[in-house]
């Protein structure tokens, strides 16, 4: 599979996605025990569910940034190459 | 995870058979009324631009909200009703949109409304499932689902460019869909989307290449928002975001290109041109949108046929992506 490949954009995609999942696993879901420990309702699931909000917004937001990055590398190549072409 | 019983295993094949039949047989008359009607729009990427019916949209529903509701009274589980609302609503929102030209606001707004069922009627889990284990996040799903459905839905429908794109994607992506189902317990949830599946595979005879009906808004709306909700239902959210990355993507580049959210049809620059012989090429012109054709074209130019193999393609491999995810969590379940 060539870099300018669509299937490559694809697979960049699928590893920002994986990454995704495994920040949620280590940095949102220690704070989800804290929660369950808690009683379901109370001012301190409202608490953890704001800062696991703005966590999450923080993740998705630097991966979107950096799928930005790579999408203007890859138009700029696949350009590039058709203008060679 | 339990087995179903054998009688909601029959209910959920007569389902599948009724919403089959019905997408089958009702259609054929449904397109011949739309034409009395003046119902037509131009398929401008053939010869001389026949005239294509449209919307197939209220066949669509209806194959697919007999199913469910034949489901729904022999086993009574509530989660099935939220998702027929959810359907319904999404529904509305695009048959507005098939006969007066919204803002591009309006379909991912109204669309929210589209969402609020599922979680009254609770068809969603508090825990998310992120392949590499859970994440328990009670109040936080809920603002999920709010921005999950809208944007199925608005993905779904962005890539209903060509003749069959959208259905063929969506029954391919819809086999990692159900076999994930399947795998991780949501066995009912699994029988729950195969009336879906099987209206998509008869409605896939009217409008692959050459369309004999358009599904128009209301129809890809249908199908964006039953596939979001069966995502969220059967917790393989993650899987369905890996499945539908060609579309996503689509969405993505298509946004940070426009840098709004705006109507297609309000867009003066085209992403592709169509050449006298028919193919398409990509656009040179500078404010014309990226869209994932237009970058299919970079490679040179194609025939509408040949593009929406190419779809069909990359769906084909974001599928097989989304199985190598089913395979990862299948593997890190059974080592837990």
């Amino acid at each position: 599979m060539k870099f300018l490949d669509l299937r490559f954009f694809i697979l960049f995609m699928w590893g920002l996605v994986m990454i995704a999942c495994l920040s949620f696993i280590f940095i949102i879901a220690p704070i989800s025990k804290q929660q369950q420990i808690h009683q379901i309702y109370s001012i301190i699931v409202i608490q953890t569910s704001l800062i696991q909000a703005i966590l999450a917004v923080i993740i998705v937001g630097i991966l979107i940034y950096i799928l930005n990055k790579f999408k203007k590398i890859y138009l700029f190549k696949k350009l590039l190459d058709k203008e060679k072409g | 995870m339990y087995p179903p019983s054998y009688e909601f295993i029959v209910f959920s094949i007569i389902a599948s058979l009724v919403s089959f039949l019905i997408t089958l047989i009702i259609m054929p008359i449904f397109i011949r009324f739309l034409i009395s009607k003046g119902k037509v729009v131009n398929d401008s990427h053939k010869p001389n631009k026949p005239m294509v019916p449209r919307p197939g949209g209220p066949v669509l529903l209806l194959s697919i909200i007999a199913g469910e509701l034949i489901l729904f009274f022999m086993t009574g589980i509530n989660e099935i009703m939220g998702i027929i609302i959810t359907t319904a609503i999404a529904f509305v929102v695009g048959f507005i949109d098939d006969f007066k030209i919204m803002p591009g606001w309006f379909k991912p707004a109204a669309l929210i409304l589209a969402s609020i069922p599922i979680i009254m009627f609770h068809a969603y889990d508090n825990q998310l499932n992120v392949i590499f284990g859970n994440v328990f996040i009670p109040l936080l799903y809920i603002p999920l689902i709010l921005i999950a459905i809208p944007l199925v839905g608005n993905t779904i429908n962005s890539i209903d460019v060509f003749n069959g794109a959208a259905t063929g994607f969506l029954i391919i992506t819809m086999v990692p869909l159900l076999s994930s189902s399947l795998l991780f317990g949501n066995l009912d949830i699994f029988l729950i989307e195969l009336p879906f599946f099987a209206s998509l595979l008869a409605f896939y005879k009217f409008h692959k290449y050459p369309s004999k009906i358009f599904p128009g808004d209301s129809g890809t709306l249908i199908m964006g928002a039953m596939y979001g909700s069966f995502a969220i239902a059967s917790q393989s959210e993650i899987i369905a975001i890996i499945a539908l990355l060609p579309a996503i993507m689509n969405s993505f580049l298509f946004l940070s290109s426009v840098r709004k959210i705006v109507e297609h049809r309000q867009i003066k620059a085209r992403p592709t041109i169509l050449k006298d012989d028919y193919r398409l090429e990509a656009s040179k012109e500078k404010d014309a949108p990226i869209t994932l054709v237009r970058l299919i074209l970079l490679d040179g130019p194609l025939s509408e046929k040949q593009i929406v193999n190419k779809i069909y393609k990359l769906g084909f491999f974001s599928s097989c992506l989304s199985f190598i995810t089913i395979l990862l969590q299948y593997f890190i379940l059974n080592i837990k």
